[in-house]
C-alpha cells in the first residue's frame, strides 16, 4: 500500500509539472507578446517597454517558468494587472462560491445516479429500468447550460420560486443556498444521467457473479446482498467515471457561473479573458487543470481503498 | 427420519424440461451422491432446493424440508431457511467468494444475520470453524482477504462458511473442480468427515463417480434431466442396472498396474443432448447399447429392482 | 438492423440534411435583420417566429445546424486522424515511443475542450478556429487510445505476424493490415465523439469562445435568448431542442453501430 501510495504521488508530481509546463509554454511562448495582448496593438512601444519589465519578459522563458512555478508554489500568482491586486486575492475571493457549487453538483450528482442505477438494475428489464435508461440517454444529449436555461424560464420566471441568477453572499445562508439550487440541479442532472448508466450496467454486471449467488444462499435478504456485496464491488468502474465527472463539472461551474451571473472563478476567467489579464488566466488554468489531475490520483486512492487486491500488487 | 423429500420436481424453460418429475427422499444425517454430465438437471436439482432456481424457470412439483412445504415458499419463507439450515458449497471458490471482504467477515455474515449474536461471539465460532475445516493458522487467516489464500484454502473456507450455521443440509455442487487430485481427496474426506461429525445431511454433486464413491452412501443417476437410477453407491457401482450408469462406470479412469499398456477408455458413443432437443422417451435411447425402438415410445418408469434400488430402463441389467 | 442505430441514423440524417439544405435555401435571410419585424410569433411566413431583430428563428436554426455540423467534421476529423496516427505509431513502434505516446495522452486529458479553448481565446482572442482547434484537441487522446489499443490486438495476429516474418515494412502492414480491421472501431468513436464535438461547439459558442457573430450558431442563439428569458422564453426553446436531437442522434447511432460491431460491449454505453 505504502509503495503504491509512493508511486502514485510521484507520477502525481510529475503530471502537476508537465501541465504547468504546458500552460506556461501555451500562454507565453506562442506567438504572440504578452505586453501586446495586454496593452493591444495601438498601445506606445513605450508603455509595452515598461510593462515588458514590470512583467519581468524581458528574462529567459526557462527564467520565468521557474520564477511563476516556483512563486505559485507559495500561492503567488502574481499581480492582477486589470484589478491590480493579487491574483491569489482574487482566487481567494471567488472560491467560496465555486468550491461549494461543485462540492453540492457532485455529491447530488453521485448520490442522485447511484440511486437510480442501482434502482434500475433491481428492476432489470422492467419499466423502471426501461424508464432510467431512456432518461439517461436525453440527459447525456442534453446541454448543461440549456437545461439551466430551461430551469430558470420555470422556476424563477414562470413559478418565481428561486432567483433566476445572482447570488447573495454567505450572510445570508439561506439566501446563498437559494442562489445554489438551480446551478447544481443543472450540473447535476446531466452528469448523473451518465454515471447513473454506468452505475446500472455495473451493477447488473456484478449480479450476475458467483460470489452474488454465494450471498443469496447465505438467505441474505435483497438489499442486504446489494449493500454488502453488489454494490462495493460495483464500485470500482463507478468510481473511475465520478473520476471523470469531477473534471467536468469543474469545467461546467465555469459555464453554469455564466448562466447564473455567480461571481466564481468560471466568471473571473471570463473577465480576465475580456481584460486580457493574462496572468489572472494563466493561474486558472493551471488551478483547473490541477483539480483534474488531483481529482485522478485521489481516484487512484479510493482504487486501493475499495480493493485489497491492489494492496498487494505493487 | 426423512429430512428432504422431492415429488414430481419439473423444470422447464419454456418448452424444454430441464428436469421431468425427479422424485427422492433423503434421511437426516444421510450422505448423497448426485451424479451426471453437464446438462443432466443435477445443478437444477439443488438450486431448487435451495430455492435458487432461474427466474426464467418454470417449476412444478413438491419439496419438503423437515416435514414442511417449502417450493410454496415466499422469497423471505426462502431466506430463512438458506444459509442457516440449508447451505450450499459452489463450484470455484475464486469466485464465490467476495474479494472485498476478509474471510471471517463472510463467514460470521450469515451467523449475525441469522442468529444475531455478537461480532465477538461470530468471530469465536468463525474461528472455531476454520480449525475444523483444517485451515492452517486460521487466526491470521480470518483477517485475509480470498486472494491471499491458495485455492485449497479458498476451498475450506467455503466449506466453514457453508457450516456457520450449523445446517442440517449441505449441497455441494462439484465443490472440488478447483482442486488439484490430493487437495480434491482432503477436501472430499473432510466433507464426509464434517457431515458426519455434526449428524448433516450432505449431497454431494459431481460428474466425478470417484469423488462420489469417497464421500456417498446413496447416489442418484441423473441423465437429460432425468433419473435413471437410485440405490447404494456400493451396489451400483459393483453391479449397475441402468446401460448410462455401466457407460458411466466404463468411461472411469482407472489406476493403471505397472506394466500394463495404455488403452484408450471406452466412451458413451454420442453426445449428451442439448435442452432444445432432447429425445422423447428414454432420453437415453439414442445412445444406448441396448437401445430398441419401443424405447422411444414413452418415459419408462423407474421401478423397484432390488431392496433400495430403482432403475428407469425396460430392459435393465441383471442385479 | 437495431432500433437506437434506425432511430439515431434518421435523426442525424435529419439534422445533416437540413445543414446542407441550408447551404442552399433558408425560407429567410438567417442574418437578415428587420427590427420593424420582431418577436413576431409563429406563422407561415415564420414557421417558428421572429427573434429579437427580426431575423427568422427557422432559418437561423437551420444555419446553425450548418455550423454544427461543419465544427464537428473539422474537429472529430483533425482529431481523429492526429490521434490514430499516434496510436498506430505507438502501436508499430512499441517501446519508448508507444510509452511516450501513451504519456502525452494522459498529459491532455488533463486540459478539457473549454479549458484549452479558454487558453487559446486568451492568447489569440476567441474564434471559430480556436474552438475547432480546442475541441479536436481533446479528440486526440481519445482516438491515439483506441486505435494503439486496436492495433496492439491486431498486431498480435497470425496473419500480421505471418507478414513481419515476410519481412513486410512496418508502415506497409499498418496500412494494409491493421488499418483496415480497426476502422470499425474508430467509425464507432468518431460518432459517438460527433455528439461530444457537437455539444462542446454549442458550449463555447454560448460562452462567446466559438462561432462568432453574425454567423447563426445555435450556442450564441441560446446565450442571446438567455438575456429575454421574461420577454421571449421560446427563443430559448428551440437551439437547445436541436442541439439535443443532433446529440441524440449521434449518441444513438453510434451505441446501435457498437452494438452491431461488438456484441460484447452490447448494454455497456456510458
Amino acid at each position: 500500500m505504502g509503495l503504491f501510495l509512493l508511486r502514485r504521488l510521484l507520477t502525481l508530481i510529475a503530471t502537476l509539472v508537465a501541465v504547468s509546463i504546458v500552460v506556461f509554454l501555451v500562454m507565453n511562448a506562442l506567438p504572440g507578446d504578452p505586453a501586446l495582448i495586454v496593452l493591444g496593438i495601438d498601445s506606445t512601444p513605450e508603455a509595452q517597454a515598461a510593462l515588458r519589465e514590470k512583467m519581468g519578459l524581458n528574462e529567459p522563458l526557462a527564467l520565468r517558468y521557474l520564477h511563476w512555478a516556483g512563486a505559485a508554489l507559495t500561492g503567488d500568482f502574481g499581480i492582477s494587472h486589470s484589478f491590480d491586486v493579487p491574483v491569489g486575492r482574487l482566487i481567494a475571493e471567488r472560491l467560496p462560491l465555486t468550491l461549494p457549487l461543485a462540492a453540492l453538483a457532485t455529491v447530488a450528482t453521485v448520490t442522485t445516479a447511484i440511486a437510480l442505477g442501482v434502482h434500475a438494475a433491481a428492476r432489470h428489464g422492467r419499466l423502471a429500468d426501461w424508464g432510467v435508461m431512456a432518461l439517461s440517454q436525453l440527459g447525456i444529449a442534453v446541454p448543461a447550460f440549456w437545461l439551466a436555461i430551461l430551469l430558470v424560464i420555470l422556476f424563477a420566471v414562470r413559478l418565481r420560486w428561486l432567483p433566476p441568477g445572482g447570488f447573495p453572499g454567505w450572510d445570508d445562508p439561506v439566501a446563498a443556498l437559494r442562489a445554489l439550487v438551480l446551478p447544481t440541479v443543472s450540473l447535476a442532472l446531466v452528469q448523473s444521467a451518465i454515471l447513473a448508466r454506468v452505475t446500472r450496467s455495473s451493477v447488473l454486471e456484478v449480479m450476475r457473479l458467483d460470489y452474488a449467488r454465494t450471498a443469496r444462499a447465505k438467505g441474505l435478504s435483497r438489499s442486504a446482498i446489494l449493500r454488502r456485496h453488489v454494490l462495493p464491488n460495483a464500485l470500482i468502474p463507478i468510481v473511475t467515471i465520478i473520476g471523470m465527472q469531477i473534471a467536468n463539472l469543474v469545467t461546467g461551474t465555469i459555464v453554469i457561473e455564466n448562466v447564473f451571473y455567480l461571481p466564481g472563478l468560471g466568471r473571473l476567467i471570463f473577465q480576465s479573458i475580456a481584460n486580457r489579464d493574462i496572468f489572472t488566466v494563466q493561474a486558472l488554468v493551471m488551478l483547473f487543470a490541477a483539480v483534474v489531475v488531483v481529482t485522478n490520483f485521489l481516484v487512484d486512492v479510493a482504487y486501493a481503498l475499495i480493493d485489497p487486491r491492489l494492496k498487494d500488487r505493487v | 427420519m426423512t429430512l428432504v423429500s422431492v415429488r414430481d420436481l419439473t423444470i422447464a424453460f419454456g418448452g424444454a424440461l430441464a428436469l421431468r418429475a425427479l422424485s427422492f427422499d433423503l434421511r437426516r444425517g444421510e450422505l448423497l451422491g448426485v451424479v451426471g454430465e453437464s446438462g443432466s438437471g443435477k445443478t437444477l436439482a439443488a438450486l431448487s432446493l435451495m430455492g435458487m432456481a432461474p427466474e426464467a424457470a418454470r417449476v412444478s412439483g413438491a419439496i419438503s424440508f423437515d416435514g414442511e412445504r417449502v417450493d410454496t415458499l415466499p422469497e423471505t419463507g426462502w431466506q430463512s431457511l438458506q444459509g442457516r439450515r440449508i447451505a450450499m458449497i459452489f463450484q470455484e471458490p475464486m469466485s464465490a467468494l467476495n474479494p472485498l471482504q476478509r474471510i471471517g467477515t463472510q463467514i460470521t455474515e450469515a451467523m449475525i444475520w441469522h442468529e444475531g449474536i455478537s461480532r465477538a461471539e461470530a468471530d469465536a465460532r468463525a474461528l472455531a470453524l476454520l480449525g475444523e475445516v483444517g485451515m492452517p493458522e486460521p487466526q491470521a487467516r480470518l483477517r485475509m482477504y480470498p486472494h491471499q489464500l491458495s485455492g485449497g484454502q479458498r476451498q475450506r473456507a467455503l466449506i466453514a462458511m457453508a457450516l456457520a450455521c450449523n445446517p442440517d443440509l449441505v449441497l455441494a455442487d462439484e465443490p472440488t473442480t478447483a482442486l488439484d487430485a490430493t487437495r480434491t481427496a482432503q477436501a472430499l474426506d473432510l466433507l464426509r468427515g464434517l457431515a458426519r461429525a455434526r449428524g448433516m445431511a450432505l449431497i454431494l454433486i459431481s460428474h466425478d463417480l470417484a469423488a462420489i464413491e469417497r464421500v456417498a452412501e446413496r447416489m442418484l443417476v441423473l441423465y437429460g434431466g432425468d433419473l435413471m437410477e437410485e440405490g447404494p453407491v456400493a451396489e451400483i457401482l459393483s453391479r449397475p442396472a441402468h446401460p448410462y450408469t455401466a457407460g458411466l462406470i466404463r468411461a472411469r479412469p482407472r489406476p493403471r498396474p505397472p506394466g500394463v499398456p495404455r488403452r484408450p477408455l471406452p466412451t458413451i458413443p454420442g453426445s449428451v443432448p442439448g435442452l432444445a432437443d432432447l429425445p422423447r422417451g428414454c432420453r437415453f435411447h439414442g445412445r444406448c447399447p441396448k437401445g430398441r425402438p419401443v424405447c422411444a415410445e414413452g418415459r419408462p418408469p423407474l421401478v423397484d429392482i432390488a431392496p433400495g434400488r430403482r432403475a428407469a430402463c425396460l430392459f435393465p441389467e441383471p442385479v | 438492423m437495431r432500433w437506437n442505430a434506425v432511430v439515431g441514423g434518421a435523426l442525424v440524417g435529419l439534422v445533416a440534411g437540413v445543414a446542407a439544405l441550408s447551404l442552399v435555401w433558408t425560407p429567410h435571410d438567417p442574418a437578415g435583420i428587420d427590427v420593424s419585424r420582431r418577436f413576431l410569433p409563429a406563422s407561415p411566413a415564420h414557421w417558428l417566429g421572429t427573434d429579437q431583430v427580426g431575423r427568422d428563428v427557422a432559418s437561423m436554426l437551420m444555419a446553425g445546424a450548418q455550423s454544427s455540423i461543419a465544427v464537428a467534421l473539422l474537429s472529430v476529423g483533425l482529431g481523429a486522424s492526429l490521434g490514430t496516427a499516434l496510436g498506430l505509431l505507438a502501436a508499430a513502434r512499441g517501446g519508448w515511443v508507444e510509452e511516450a505516446v501513451m504519456r502525452l495522452s494522459d498529459l491532455a486529458f488533463a486540459f478539457p475542450a473549454l479549458l484549452f479553448a479558454i487558453m487559446l481565446a486568451a492568447v489569440f482572442g476567441p474564434s471559430l478556429t480556436n474552438a475547432v482547434l480546442a475541441i479536436a484537441f481533446i479528440m486526440v487522446p481519445i482516438f491515439a487510445r483506441v486505435s494503439r489499443a486496436s492495433a496492439n490486438a491486431v498486431w498480435a495476429r497470425e496473419f500480421v505476424q505471418a507478414a513481419i516474418a515476410a519481412g513486410r515494412s512496418r508502415l506497409g502492414i499498418t496500412i494494409d493490415h491493421v488499418l483496415p480491421n480497426i476502422a470499425a472501431v474508430l467509425m464507432v468513436q468518431a460518432t459517438i465523439e460527433f455528439a461530444v464535438a457537437i455539444l462542446a461547439e454549442a458550449a463555447l459558442s454560448y460562452l462567446g469562445l466559438g462561432v462568432q457573430p453574425p454567423t447563426p450558431s445555435w450556442g450564441r442563439m441560446l446565450s442571446e435568448a438567455q438575456t429575454l428569458l421574461y420577454l421571449a422564453p421560446q427563443l430559448a426553446i428551440w437551439p437547445g431542442l436541436c442541439i439535443m436531437v443532433a446529440v441524440l442522434g449521434f449518441n444513438l447511432m453510434g451505441d446501435g453501430l457498437r452494438d452491431a460491431t461488438d456484441p460484447r460491449l452490447r448494454g455497456v454505453g456510458a
